[in-house]
């Protein structure tokens, strides 16, 4: 890479740094994702190529050949892509079968309609559903079967505190797997962390973290279990009237899902220790099975196409987009310069600083476009895959979201869920009562690092 | 996905359920504008009628001739002292014609409005009140009114049939699918199809809910459903024509006063040689 005068390069940090006020401020200007970074991408590449930064050329494949492509192509990770649309795809068609909703009104049915063994049970599957969907559709089940059985149970005085456990949990959840959030996704893909062994890292803080937010949320929200003989029958009596076959598409289809689902999970955990498989990447896997599941709707797949998350894959293309233009720029190489000072605070010191910073930065912007700058910051700063600081950052990407009702995507939704149900929670209200939640996480996670993975 | 559509997976499998509730007729009070001898003939029908549907009860029949009440007011005081489960009179009480159509006349109207307790309208005279294994109750405009199933589970005797009707006005409905075909983005035809099918689904699943229930608690009567689409008034003599229905209950009793100026009242005035019961 040719050398970027230091001008240059403090313009396209501007530049960076208002993509990411535009991106935190979203909801304020009303513009999606995808066309927030859409722009930063158009701009990056006019830029770039009017200051000379970009690498114009011929690039060079692995198999020594040449070959010309735009010069935005390479800096696109199509094997985070594949995942994110392999498994979206897989997701939705097989959610169709009514296994997730099965599943949730399971619970509640089991939970007898007590307010306490009901947020246990919806903290767990918050937990589960955001490790092996996304947190964003957890967040919708949950909350969703949430607004409609507390109303159902008149508890409609406990929906807040539900709703905000939920949101927090889901952040959580999200650290339990490679593929549960985009952070892990991309984190993970820099640092070559395989499915399992992440897992086996992040499963023990999942479940303590999970059992504090709980013990913490039933303290805080005041929900406890039912008194009375009479209040209980007549609480599981109503939490009975849900069926929980009535979103079943059709058993076979139920079964076949199920099936689909189990071997999906197999199949990205095994990735990488089965030969030729784990050339071809997590990706490849997601998308062998969306195709798989495609099946079931062969002749009207474009409406499960339709269903996608369209401005979510495109705000990644885009985002790739914008961050190689920045490498190009010398912007990464800059803020790699200030995380190198504070790793050099040494081992421990420079571990914490790494998180507890990425969990500001990630609590006031999305915490995307800042997994895919440290993973290349960590990455040019040659950080071993199995060193502490990647989790440290895995961590507190993740963590951050718990700060603030903008920090994650599914705490966005939070906040829709309790709007839509007409419950009044301002910014500041959401910060004070999530604040010692996140706090919690944070200080767990700090003593995690610290003591187990250093 | 949209959490639309996940709230409404979670609404639909939500089922209602039905609560069982036991209806007991201590105090039946007949009302009569006739003299006390002719009042007293048609006590011994409605002792009759009663005492076929309410076998292993034991209730007292307190008969109020011309003699025994004045004005509405007065008998809405009378009814209010004798603090009766159910009222029994004839359409047009105390008016001087009998033979009005579209109306049951002020008293009964009153009757059906300004007094908790059902009533229980005799068909007019001529037709004999005869008593039916077959009992209808109109659940149209309170789907799931457990009061009036209760009612109607309560007037149907052992092994009798218990049918719960619930028509859709077609025409209603044709209304909003004329306004929703205009509307662009909206991909009518499944829409409406989906429309339709839980429109009678709701009704069907309390149905299923009733029957659930009496099954449970051992009561020996058949629930049968009746639910479809159709015009309401033209649609409901031919129903009781074709089940055989002996006795038919509507609410008439609703926060808007909604029942009593539309279906029920239609129905009354128009089922004129048939016992209605309004609860």
């Amino acid at each position: 890479m040719h050398p970027v005068p230091l001008s240059t390069t403090l313009i396209f940090a501007g530049l960076l740094g208002a993509m990411v006020l535009a991106l935190a401020l979203e909801e304020r200007i009303h513009a999606k994702k995808s066309v927030i970074t859409g722009i930063a991408a158009v701009v990056a590449l006019g830029l770039g190529a009017a200051m000379h930064v970009l690498p114009f050329g011929a690039v060079t494949l692995a198999n020594g050949h040449s070959i010309e492509m735009p010069v935005y192509i390479p800096s696109v990770d199509w094997g985070v892509i594949a995942i994110i649309l392999g498994s979206s795809l897989f997701i939705d068609v097989i959610s169709r079968s009514g296994i997730f909703s099965w599943t949730a009104i399971r619970l509640t049915r089991s939970s007898g309609g007590d307010p306490l063994r009901l947020l246990i049970f919806y903290a767990l599957l918050t937990v589960v559903f955001s490790a092996l969907l996304n947190n964003v559709t957890a967040m919708i089940i949950v909350g969703s079967l949430t607004s409609v059985s507390l109303k159902k149970l008149d508890r409609r005085d406990l929906l807040l505190g539900f709703l905000l456990t939920e949101g927090l949990l889901t952040n959580i959840g999200g650290l339990l797997t490679l593929i549960s959030s985009v952070p892990n996704i991309i984190l993970g893909h820099a640092a070559g962390i395989p499915f399992v062994k992440f897992f086996l890292i992040a499963g023990p803080y999942a479940l303590v973290a999970t059992a504090l937010t709980v013990a913490m949320a039933s303290w805080r929200f005041g929900i406890h279990p039912t008194e009375g003989g009479p209040q209980r029958e007549k609480a599981r009596a109503l939490v009975e009237g849900f069926d929980p076959s009535d979103g079943m598409a059709s058993k076979g289809f139920f079964v076949l899902s199920w099936g689909l689902l189990v071997a999906f999970i197999v199949g990205i955990a095994t990735t990488s220790v089965i030969p030729g498989l784990s050339e071809l990447g997590m990706g490849f896997v997601a998308m062998s099975f969306a195709v798989i599941a495609a099946l079931r709707y062969k002749n009207k797949i474009d409406e499960r196409f339709a269903a996608l998350d369209w401005d979510l894959i495109f705000f990644f293309v885009f985002l790739f987009v914008v961050i190689g233009v920045m490498e190009h720029a010398g912007v990464l190489g800059l803020l790699g310069e200030g995380i190198a000072q504070l790793l050099g605070l040494g081992d421990m010191a420079g571990a914490a600083g790494l998180l507890v910073s990425s969990a500001l930065a990630s609590s006031v912007t999305d915490n995307v476009p800042l997994a895919a700058v440290m993973a290349k910051i960590l990455d040019g700063l040659s950080v071993p895959g199995d060193s502490h600081l990647w989790w440290a950052t895995i961590f507190g990407t993740n963590l951050g979201g718990n700060f603030t009702p903008i920090g994650s995507a599914s705490t966005v939704v939070a906040v829709s869920i309790i709007a839509k149900q007409g419950l009044k929670l301002s910014f500041i209200g959401f910060v004070k009562k999530a604040l010692p939640f996140a706090i919690a996480h944070v200080l767990l996670a700090l003593a995690y690092v610290l003591l187990f993975l250093t | 996905m949209r959490l639309d559509d996940f709230e409404s997976v979670f609404r639909s499998a939500l089922k209602p359920q039905f609560e069982r509730e036991r209806v007991q007729l201590e105090t039946v009070v007949h009302v009569s504008d006739q003299c006390t001898s002719d009042s007293e003939a048609e006590a011994q029908a409605v002792r009759g009628f009663l005492s076929a549907i309410d076998t292993g009860g034991h209730c007292a029949l307190v008969s109020l001739s011309r003699d025994d009440w004045g004005s509405a007011q007065d008998l809405l005081q009378k009814i209010a002292e004798l603090n009766p489960q159910l009222v029994v009179c004839q359409r047009h009480l105390g008016d001087p014609d009998t033979d009005l159509a579209y109306t049951l006349g002020s008293v009964v109207d009153i009757l059906t409005q300004a007094n908790e307790v059902p009533l229980l309208l005799l068909p007019v005279p001529g037709s004999p009140l005869l008593t039916s294994v077959r009992t209808m109750v109109v659940t149209d405009h309170l789907t799931q009114d457990a009061h009036l199933v209760n009612w109607g589970v309560h007037m149907t005797p052992d092994h009798g049939v218990l049918h719960l009707a619930h028509i859709e006005d077609e025409a209603r409905f044709e209304h909003f699918a004329h306004a929703m075909r205009r509307v662009p983005g909206v991909d009518t035809a499944p829409t409406l199809a989906r429309l339709k099918e839980k429109l009678l689904g709701m009704p069907r699943d309390y149905v299923h809910a009733v029957q659930r229930t009496l099954q449970q608690e051992n009561v020996q009567e058949q629930v049968v459903p009746v639910v479809q689409f159709g015009e309401p008034l033209s649609l409901y003599p031919s129903l009781l024509a074709e089940h055989r229905v002996g006795l038919l209950i509507c609410t008439t009793k609703d926060p808007g006063q909604q029942a009593m100026a539309s279906l029920a009242h239609a129905l009354a005035v128009t089922l004129r040689h048939l016992p209605l019961l309004l609860v």
